[in-house]
């Protein structure tokens, strides 16, 4: 897939911020850092970003409860909690209200946050493959010539009876 | 009293060079932050600062800095007696004022190796 990579970074200090752009951009990401977390519903409404960094301990607004309105009004973004040391409950409702990963400040390393977001954007390649396919298949319907997806490859029935998860006839 | 300089593990980063510099010019205003916010007893405030130094000065390769910014704001945040948090923050802003850009020189004997400040 071809489309510009957009992350929106939300974390009240811009010195994280900062480094975190300065980390990505080179990568071909492209960041924009939020430092006003009241802001962030607004910027997501009147923007395109794909993936979403989130701290949790913020001033006036809390990281989990925006993780959650984040989902309910964009489910699609996909979340990345970017945080400080949390409890074990806090872990656990990230990963229950939608968060894809966690990943602690500070960064020791920017590599596990490379890889996480890495894994995110190959989860919505993989969505925007299924829909592209939807539309193909749809078309190729509507015009009286459906047949098996181009992409997948012709299976002989001796094929079939040993692959795994299917009974022999 | 301690007076060592301590260099960041990106200080010599040709792509983080510039930005540790940024981090290192900007120190004396977290370091006022911090100080204003003990003299107003703003513990919330202050607890605050520390979490924030914590998650930046080891992301910025400052990595001595983070426990202390770490005791600093668990003192506060649970609320200690004034001492000990006013002793945790006299720790962290000794540290605080001891950071330099760049990297260590061949000949700079006085450079703290970070992890020997770890309490």
């Amino acid at each position: 897939m071809s489309y510009r990579k957009t992350i929106l970074h939300v974390d009240d200090d811009p010195q994280l911020t900062r480094l975190v752009a300065q980390h990505l951009g080179p990568l071909g990401y492209d960041v924009t850092s939020l430092n006003d977390p009241e802001q962030a519903l607004m910027v997501l409404s009147e923007s395109h970003h794909r993936v979403v960094l989130l701290d949790i301990e913020m001033p006036n607004v809390n990281g989990l409860t925006l993780l959650r309105e984040i989902k309910r009004a964009y489910g699609g973004s996909q979340v990345i909690m970017l945080t400080g040391l949390v409890s074990v409950q806090t872990l656990l409702q990230s990963y229950r209200w939608g968060a894809e990963y966690c990943i602690f400040k500070p960064l020791m390393s920017i590599a596990p946050l490379v890889e996480a977001i890495e894994a995110v954007f190959r989860k919505i390649d993989h969505w925007w493959n299924a829909l592209e396919e939807l539309s193909k298949q749809r078309r190729l319907e509507d015009s009286g010539r459906w047949h098996l997806p181009s992409a997948a490859p012709e299976i002989s029935a001796d094929q079939l009876v040993t692959m795994p998860g299917l009974k022999e006839p | 009293m301690n007076t060592d300089v301590i260099y960041s593990s990106l200080g010599a980063d040709p792509d983080l060079g510039e930005l540790v510099e940024m981090f290192v010019q900007e120190m004396p205003d977290r370091v006022s932050a911090l100080e204003t916010q003990a003299q107003s007893r703003d513990w919330a405030q202050l607890t605050r600062t520390a979490h924030q130094l914590k998650g930046a000065a080891g992301s910025y390769g400052f990595h001595a800095l983070t426990p202390l910014a770490a005791r600093l704001e668990h003192s506060a945040r649970a609320g200690q007696q004034e001492d000990q948090i006013l002793a945790s923050l006299a720790d962290l802003l000794d540290l605080c004022r001891r950071v330099r850009a760049g990297a260590p020189q061949a000949d700079d004997d006085h450079c703290a190796a970070p992890r020997s400040e770890l309490p």
